[in-house]
């Protein structure tokens, strides 16, 4: 059998040829194939979608380090700023391929602050109108420069736009800071003011039009700093000199919630509801130092991405395990056959930068189907290697699924519960899940909020009062607390609020406007507050002011107001030694930012868990 | 769609990288005979080699990594090797076996792109789109699921490899095959149990429609060789109109492939006589497909009888003639002793085919039957009689034509409503499945050539294949269990080979019967893969879609037109045969 025949190559180089070429063939289609269908490739979003957010400008070598930008224009390729030529400063527009313009012949105070509002183009500034004394000027894209007040400023002041940008707020920053003019008449003395723009003007003209005049209402904030009340709100808009404290011992590997600047101070994150694209966006925030440049020295304080699916619920977390958030969604009751798509869990990883950095270049994305019928998402570090483990808690049967990311979200390793990749249990039906790391050992522990019912022993319990069942994962596995604590209709809100590394037992009780924590068996502590706002107060816990403690708060939305953040942060403790919570709390910060359709993700997750929504509209006084 | 196509030529290209070097050396060695022969068996001993290298890799414990590195060394080597020996037959065939080859790797692309509703795009690709363009169960998932568990390197027994269904119930070749690939491509699906990762799968489905299609080519290569290119042309050409043959091709089951290997073994023991590695290439089948042991047993039992005939007739012959049975034996026990071995010692099959075979026990509750309970269940519940039966009419059912005329007048002679009605003995009775006018063809051929030498041969390789049905009958505990998809894959295409075999002689009124049937069983197709079905791409696909199926399917006809235009002879044997 067999046969002989000449052979096509004889030499060594044809040898040599052939497996040159054989073994680039298969390079290449090994290439093209694994480019096209590798699983963690699949489905990236495409560059140009991100890039209509996320403008990408190329500024001349020499005015870059003078430049200071200010805003950019989402009407196009824009940015406003300053630039300063010889000792004066110039309100200027930066256009790609166009170059600078000079937008105003006035002469930019470089004493004063300045602020703009990049969503709608607009920028408030000092100009010059004599030696001693300045006017405000609001320059608006397509409306040019307006000066909406008669007064004369002196000394040092700071011009801020609010997050919603209908609200400029003016404070001294110096004790020569004075204004005289018919709108601030007796109030003369107070320490800042509140500018209410029209709100007519509140969206983008196109083309050149005369500005109309801005109508303002100049509102007094406070006296003064030594006579500011407790509850009383304010704007944080101040150069306030805060002690800040990183706690010492938090893992670097972790990551703050809505941290999205990478600089360890929780920031304003949202996620639209009802878009017609999902939208998140975020503000910068820099703890209570307030609108200035970021600590983490990033250049702009908003970014939005369209990321994952609108109609989904938003999660966030480290899921990648490089220290800086990452976002996702999750679409509950999913079916393939429903949705069209083989994925309900999308997750956008951040990849060792900072998500505020991420509009460059596209996010790595993970999509995969998990969980169907009426799972609840969570989320948390179940086996404790630094990333953000996913789960699923199914209410009507007690269900617990992870799904740990230390396997990569190998989810057909997990659903052959492969050592790593996942785990389940099951508790009692019913309950919110309500995770968190309670014995500090570093493993988010499973844990569910009921009323009336024991999950543990699956028995009702007297009276109705709330129940917090916790089943530890990690080092005390096997071990199972259940506390009594809270009462049917309180919001339960975990979170280590007083800095010891374990998650408190916290809730807020709507019905009394009450927060309550339980530090230990015998220590139980309250704050009676809530903010005196009409609208729907959402309360809300992240660590706002980067002390490594969870602040509480309240995201408020009413019908005049899109999105109003109030916080009480935990970090002026050591100065006014105020004992409602043990890092103390004495002053309100607040924050405009938001749309109309945006909340949260932690509320939508909250909401989505099935977390009661503590409607409750107040009239203000 | 023009990326589906892309990505198709791709994986292609590495399929046959993997798979024809390697097999056409073998083969060179081993198999003397014509170039056509000799690449069928290039095909099997490819699919076998390159298997055994990726279960010795796997077996290794190694590192997927250099899994991939062995795979990619493994084809520049054989690549090259067989550049050097020259090895590579298929260049130096002539016209008609690139005609073929053109002509399966279309059909192949057809199939392909079908899968790809309703955009075309190649993440449409999935389990579900293919299930509900066919309304077939989920087992075209089990060979992915076993790629999937070589290269998470999961314990197979953990859980079902489908719902129901356990990894050892189904031969693992074409999973192999697709993990082969995976490897060398480095990827590996994390997906969900029983969900597959769109563009993955993709790659998986082209795989196994390409190895669908190898039926196709294996056709066309054995019809050229024992008859000539038009014969071939009107084999394939009632291949590719038939409904269940479509179907069967793009629904990711290896039935066909398993096909094409039974054919490749028959034929090499035929032409060649070569005993050892017939029964290594059927034993291959039987590893692509479990129900390829009703084909091995009937032909197995034809040969036997032969053989027996023979020594009656040669008395000196006996030693001789157990030789060469004891070879097939010792070839084909070579083949899956190492996948029964695994089975005995690791992965734990499930009883469930068996029991629903054998007493008709249909429940996926396999907790405390035993096949002692079941045994004594079914011979309480059927007489001697009703045993006796139910096999006469199995045997029976698969050749039955009466619902053609009985649904007749059920469907108020209304085109559609009966089409519609005859659908489930479309797909599941064999002549039926066949058409009236082609089973016309085939009984005439049969007659006509019964006494012409290569008409014998192939008779002998139908009547193999169609006796499968009695074995299957055999062990069937209840009536109306040899439906198509159990036994009948190597019969299409024997039958078909016989057709058009005995068309490029007839002369007169029987190509205009051909083309009858031929047309009936393409509108069948049309309407029931692109109207009936659960999604109906006529109706929902988009335009690119539609046009590129068609468009695909229509030069599909022209080459096959191109094939059946020539009368040439099957004279070429191939440089350097002895």
């Amino acid at each position: 059998m067999g046969t002989e025949v000449n052979s096509y190559i004889r030499t060594k180089w044809q040898i040599l040829a052939v497996i040159l070429f054989s073994s680039l063939l298969v390079f290449s289609l090994v290439y093209l194939l694994e480019k096209r269908i590798s699983p963690s490739r699949s489905r990236m979003l495409p560059a140009a979608m991100m890039a209509e957010v996320h403008q990408v400008f190329d500024l001349p070598k020499n005015a870059a380090d003078s430049f200071d930008i200010q805003a950019v224009s989402l009407s196009g390729e824009k940015l406003l700023g300053f630039i300063k030529d010889n000792d004066v400063l110039n309100l200027v527009l930066f256009e790609q391929g166009v170059g600078f313009r000079k937008l105003t012949k006035e002469v930019v105070n470089g004493l004063g602050s300045v602020s703009a509002n990049s969503e709608l183009s607009r920028i408030a500034f000092f100009t010059k109108s004599s030696s001693k004394s300045q006017k405000l000027a609001i320059w608006e894209e397509g409306l040019g420069v307006d000066y909406p007040l008669e007064a004369k400023f002196s000394g040092n002041w700071r011009a801020k736009f609010t997050g919603s940008g209908n609200l400029l707020i003016l404070s001294r920053l110096d004790s020569e800071a004075q204004v005289h003019g018919p709108e601030f008449g007796d109030v003369n003395k107070a320490f800042a003011y509140s500018l209410q723009l029209d709100s007519r003007l509140n969206r983008f003209v196109s083309g050149p039009l005369k500005a109309p005049k801005l109508e303002i209402k100049v509102v007094p904030l406070f006296m003064k700093p030594e006579e500011r009340p407790v509850s009383e709100e304010i704007l944080a808009n101040f150069s306030w000199h805060a002690e800040f404290r990183k706690k010492a011992a938090l893992d670097s590997s972790r990551h703050v919630a809505a941290d999205v600047d990478g600089d360890r101070v929780s920031d304003l994150l949202l996620f639209g509801v009802g878009d017609q694209l999902p939208f998140w966006q975020a503000f910068s925030l820099a703890g209570l130092k307030g609108a200035v440049r970021s600590p983490a020295n990033i250049k702009g304080r908003r970014a939005t991405w369209r990321l994952g699916n609108n109609s989904g619920v938003p999660i966030t977390g480290d899921f990648d395990g490089d220290g800086f958030l990452d976002v996702g969604t999750f679409l509950p009751f999913f079916t393939v056959e429903r949705e069209g798509d083989p994925a309900n869990w999308e997750l956008f990883l951040s990849n060792g930068k900072r998500l505020m950095e991420q509009p460059r270049e596209p996010l790595s994305v993970k999509r995969f189907p998990w969980g169907n019928g009426d799972a609840k998402a969570v989320v948390g570090d179940f086996d404790a290697d630094g990333k953000t483990d996913l789960g699923l808690y199914q209410k009507s049967t007690g269900a617990w699924f992870l799904l740990y990311s230390a396997g990569e979200y190998n989810m057909f390793k997990a659903s052959h519960e492969h050592d790593g990749h996942s785990f389940s249990t099951i508790f009692a039906p019913g309950g919110v899940p309500v995770v968190g790391d309670y014995n500090g050992d570093g493993f988010t522990d499973l844990a569910v909020f009921t009323t009336g019912l024991d999950p543990f022993q699956e028995l009702q319990v007297e009276g109705g009062q709330g129940r917090w069942s916790i089943a530890f994962t990690g080092m005390k596995a096997d071990k199972k607390l259940s506390f009594v604590f809270g009462e049917p209709g309180d919001i339960p809100m975990p979170a280590d609020f007083n800095c010891n590394g374990k998650t408190d037992l916290a809730l807020y009780r709507p019905s009394e406007g009450k927060w309550l924590f339980r530090f230990g068996k015998n220590d139980i502590r309250e704050i009676n507050w809530q903010p005196n706002i009409e609208g729907e107060r959402i309360p809300i816990v992240a660590d706002y002011d980067g002390d490594g403690c969870s602040d509480p708060g309240f995201f408020i939305k009413s019908d005049s107001s899109v999105g109003q953040w109030i916080v009480l942060p935990s970090s002026f403790s050591q100065k006014v030694k105020k004992d409602a919570v043990p890092q103390g709390h004495n002053f309100i910060v607040s924050h405009f930012f938001g749309r109309r359709e945006d909340f949260p993700p932690q509320v939508l997750l909250r909401w989505h868990q099935g977390y009661p929504r503590a409607i409750k509209r107040v009239k203000s006084k | 769609m023009l990326e589906a196509i892309l990505y198709f030529f791709a994986v292609t290209a590495l399929l046959l990288l993997c798979i024809f070097p390697a097999g056409s050396i073998v083969s060179r060695k081993l198999v003397s005979g014509s170039n056509r022969l000799h690449l069928a068996c290039s095909f099997a001993f490819g699919v076998i080699g390159f298997s055994v290298a990726v279960v010795f890799l796997f077996l290794l414990g190694l590192d997927n990594f250099w899994i991939q590195i062995a795979l990619c060394t493994w084809i520049v080597f054989f690549l090259t090797v067989s550049f050097k020996s020259s090895s590579l037959g298929f260049f130096r065939s002539g016209f008609e076996t690139l005609l073929g080859s053109l002509i399966a790797l279309v059909f192949a692309l057809f199939c392909c792109l079908m899968l790809c509703f309703p955009t075309g795009a190649i993440e449409e690709a999935r389990p579900d789109t293919s299930m509900y363009l066919t309304d077939l169960p989920v087992d075209l998932v089990i060979p992915y699921n076993v790629s999937r568990l070589m290269l998470e390197k999961l314990d197979p027994n953990f859980a079902d490899i489908v719902p129901g269904w356990s990894a050892a119930d189904r031969g693992p070749l074409a999973g192999i095959l697709t993990a082969g690939i995976f490897y060398i491509i480095g990827v590996s699906d994390t997906t969900f149990w029983v969900n597959g990762s769109p563009g993955m799968f993709f790659v998986y489905q082209a795989i196994l429609v390409l190895l669908n299609s190898s039926a196709i080519f294996i056709v066309w290569l054995l019809s050229a060789e024992w008859f000539n290119t038009r014969a071939a042309s009107f084999s394939v050409l009632g291949l590719v109109t038939c409904y269940f043959v479509v179907i069967n091709s793009f629904f990711a089951w290896p039935k066909f492939f398993m096909a094409a290997l039974l054919l490749t073994s028959f034929w090499l023991l035929l032409d060649r006589k070569n005993y050892l590695l017939s029964g290594l290439i059927a034993g291959a089948g039987m590893l692509a497909h479990d129900s390829a042991i009703f084909s091995i047993a009937a032909f197995g039992s034809l040969l036997a009888f032969w053989e027996g005939y023979s020594f009656l007739k040669r008395r000196n012959q006996l030693i001789a003639a157990g030789i060469r049975l004891g070879s097939y034996v010792c070839g084909f026990v070579a083949a899956i002793s190492p996948w029964l071995l695994s089975k005995a010692l690791w992965v734990q099959a499930s009883p469930r085919l068996f029991y629903m075979h054998l007493f008709c026990y249909h429940s996926e509750n396999m907790e405390g039957i035993s096949f002692s309970s079941l045994m004594s269940e079914y011979f309480q519940s059927h007489t001697w009689l009703d045993i006796v039966k139910i096999r006469a009419i199995n045997v029976f059912y698969a050749f039955d034509l009466s619902p053609l005329y009985l649904y007749l007048e059920k469907s108020d002679y209304n085109l559609f409503r009966y089409l519609h009605l005859l659908s489930p003995y479309i797909f599941f009775q064999f002549f039926i499945s066949l058409g009236f006018p082609i089973l016309l063809i085939f009984l005439f051929v049969i007659y006509k050539f019964r006494r012409e030498k290569a008409f014998k041969k192939l008779i002998f390789v139908n009547l193999a294949c169609l006796l499968s049905v009695c074995f299957l009958s055999l062990i069937s505990g209840c009536e109306k269990n040899t439906v198509n998809h159990i036994w009948s894959y190597p019969a299409f295409l024997s039958v078909m080979t016989m057709v058009g075999a005995g068309l490029s002689y007839l002369k007169g009124f029987w190509p205009l019967v051909f083309a009858v049937g031929v047309g009936i069983n393409a509108f069948i197709s049309i309407f029931y893969v692109y109207y009936r079905a659960t999604i109906k791409p006529f109706l929902h696909a988009s335009e690119s879609y539609v046009l590129a199926v068609t468009s695909c399917f229509a030069f599909l006809l022209v080459l096959i037109a191109l094939g059946g235009a020539g009368r040439s002879s099957s004279s070429y044997t191939g440089a350097g045969e002895k």
